[in-house]
């Protein structure tokens, strides 16, 4: 499916069911694309630590064909394997349960590192947002993998501004890029179009790198798009949801 | 009982390959050994108790069985949404904590932990253990977690609690339930005319008690409906509603442990024991009121 049939599929599916984070999961929804398209090889890991963003993993799950149409439109039902937040529990292809921030780039270290000791290949990836940034376990995270020079781990950040509400991290002369490569990461800045950040996000095994994509919250779908009233919001009506889907591009 | 349980560790880590340990800065020099032998698999990571947590999910998800190692206050209360994640995630790591309760009692509150097991408890599929001695804790972080997959904490004391971890004798005025090291001397005990148990995990449902004493318990408390007192070294870990719950025929429960308050003293952890009325002579003296003695 092309990114335009699974944004819209996301957008049904949250106005359907009343629940689900649109614009965070449109902010990462090419990224997860390019994930699983192109970059992710049998030995590789990915984490998804932002876990709100999981309406665009769903998508490209379903896109993927692991899990069905079906299964897709039950995000959040009773019975559904598909929560507001992903459980490694219910989803085979989700390796840890993420929703409270922090968690994800740590235990992406601990797989790294267990890598390691065994002489295991394969890269592990894991997605974290800007605004998750704030929280002191990711600089954990990455002060760990950094000292330990893990040439086996990528963190992508979904870098779309919206924490300039909260506590800023990426800000004139003390960018995110600036505080990973503190930590003795290699860095790769860049805009919404992965076409360039692809190779750096095929990692040749050299050193610890970041993947710091520019994106845009609520991208695709005008309306939304940097407008934090949309957030954890869903369409109301299904006039709403029309006119919505009517401003796809 | 903290170099002991050490030496233990560093034979097991020895000989299994499967065994990962992470130090949140503290054990280091005491396990050089396991440095020396494969530095691989021993990892200081700082202090950063947060991550560390997280890291050792990694690392246990890839089938490494993990000890991770730290302050009480540090790897528990500090960490303590990693914690319950780990416990969802059901990966087999093993905390080990020292310091409980006040064992630090000359650095004051921000290093005292009598909460570990109360807070510990509450986390589904989380087994806590309060071993009396090195043996057991070793016992805890080896064949034990074969049997219980998932989180294990280990709660290292300062002091060995002596004897077996057994029942003192039998009694039909009532029982004594005590939580590893809440009583230091158990031979200082052994004319209290009361059934004293001495267990090593605060849930009486959980593996170890319900192995070995659970149908016991089950005779004492409903033939005799008595007393029953709990003694813990550490803050009301949960045990005494437990018991609530499972013998609603108790005529009367007592309870000995950590008050919940800020311990503002320094000194010794004996100091503070008196202080608390949680030495053994206060403790014989208030079991003496409740129970009796024999002759």
């Amino acid at each position: 499916m092309t990114r335009q049939e699974l944004i819209k599929h996301i957008i049904t599916c949250a106005y359907k069911n009343k629940a689900g984070h649109i614009a965070p999961a449109l902010s990462i929804l090419q990224i997860l694309m390019t994930m699983y398209n192109d970059v992710l090889k049998p030995d590789d890991q990915f984490i998804l630590s932002k876990g709100h963003g999981c309406l665009a993993l769903y998508a490209v799950l379903m896109d993927k064909g692991i899990l069905s149409e079906e299964e897709f439109y039950t995000f959040t039902q009773f019975e559904s394997i598909l929560g507001g937040h992903p459980s490694s529990r219910k989803i085979p292809d989700v390796k840890l349960s993420t929703g409270s921030l922090g968690h994800g780039l740590p235990f992406a270290v601990g797989l790294a590192m267990a890598r390691k000791i065994n002489n295991l290949p394969g890269i592990v990836y894991c997605l974290i947002g800007d605004g998750e940034a704030n929280e002191g376990s990711i600089w954990e995270a990455v002060a760990i993998a950094g000292h330990r020079y893990l040439d086996n781990i990528v963190c992508i950040v979904d870098n779309n501004k919206s924490s300039e509400r909260a506590l800023e991290i990426d800000r004139k002369g003390s960018s995110i890029a600036d505080k990973f490569s503190a930590f003795h990461w290699s860095t790769y800045c860049g805009g919404d179009s992965l076409v360039y950040l692809e190779p750096a996000m095929r990692n040749n095994g050299t050193t610890t790198k970041a993947v710091i994509i520019d994106t845009i919250k609520g991208h695709g779908c005008r309306p939304m798009e940097n407008d934090p009233s949309w957030h954890h919001r869903q369409p109301k009506t299904e006039e709403e949801l029309n006119q919505l889907l009517s401003e796809i591009y | 009982m903290r170099q002991e349980f050490y030496k233990l560790l560093t034979k097991e880590f020895k000989t299994n390959p499967k065994l990962v340990i992470v130090l949140g800065d503290i054990g280091v020099h005491s396990l050089k050994e396991c440095f020396d032998h494969d530095p691989k698999r021993i990892i200081n990571i700082g202090i950063c108790e947060q991550a560390m947590i997280g890291v050792c999910a990694g690392l246990a998800d890839a089938g490494f069985r993990v000890v991770v190692h730290s302050i009480a206050p540090f790897v528990t209360e500090r960490c303590y949404e990693q914690l319950k994640l780990l416990a969802y995630e059901r990966k087999n790591v093993c905390i080990v904590s020292v310091g409980g309760s006040y064992n630090y009692a000359k650095l004051g509150i921000t290093h005292h932990c009598p909460n570990d097991i109360a807070i510990l408890s509450k986390i589904p599929g989380m087994l806590v253990t309060c071993p009396r001695n090195a043996i057991e804790a070793i016992d805890c972080v080896t064949f034990v977690r074969e049997l219980f997959p998932g989180p294990m904490y280990v709660r290292l004391e300062e002091k060995e609690s002596t004897g077996p971890f057994l029942i003192n004798k039998y009694s039909t005025n009532g029982v004594v339930y005590v939580l590893g090291c809440g009583i230091k001397n158990r031979e200082r005990f052994k004319d209290i005319n009361a059934q004293i148990i001495f267990t090593n995990t605060p849930s009486i449902e959980s593996f170890l008690h319900g192995l070995r004493y659970r149908k016991w318990l089950d005779h004492v408390t409903y033939e005799h409906r008595k007393l029953i007192t709990v003694i813990e070294p550490c803050a009301d870990s949960g045990m005494l509603s437990q018991l609530v719950r499972m013998y609603r025929n108790i005529e009367r429960i007592e309870y000995i442990g950590v008050p919940n308050r800020f311990i503002d003293k320094y000194g010794s952890q004996d100091e503070i024991d008196k202080y608390l009325n949680l030495d053994d002579d206060s403790i014989y003296n208030r079991l003496e009121e409740l129970y009796g003695t024999i002759n």
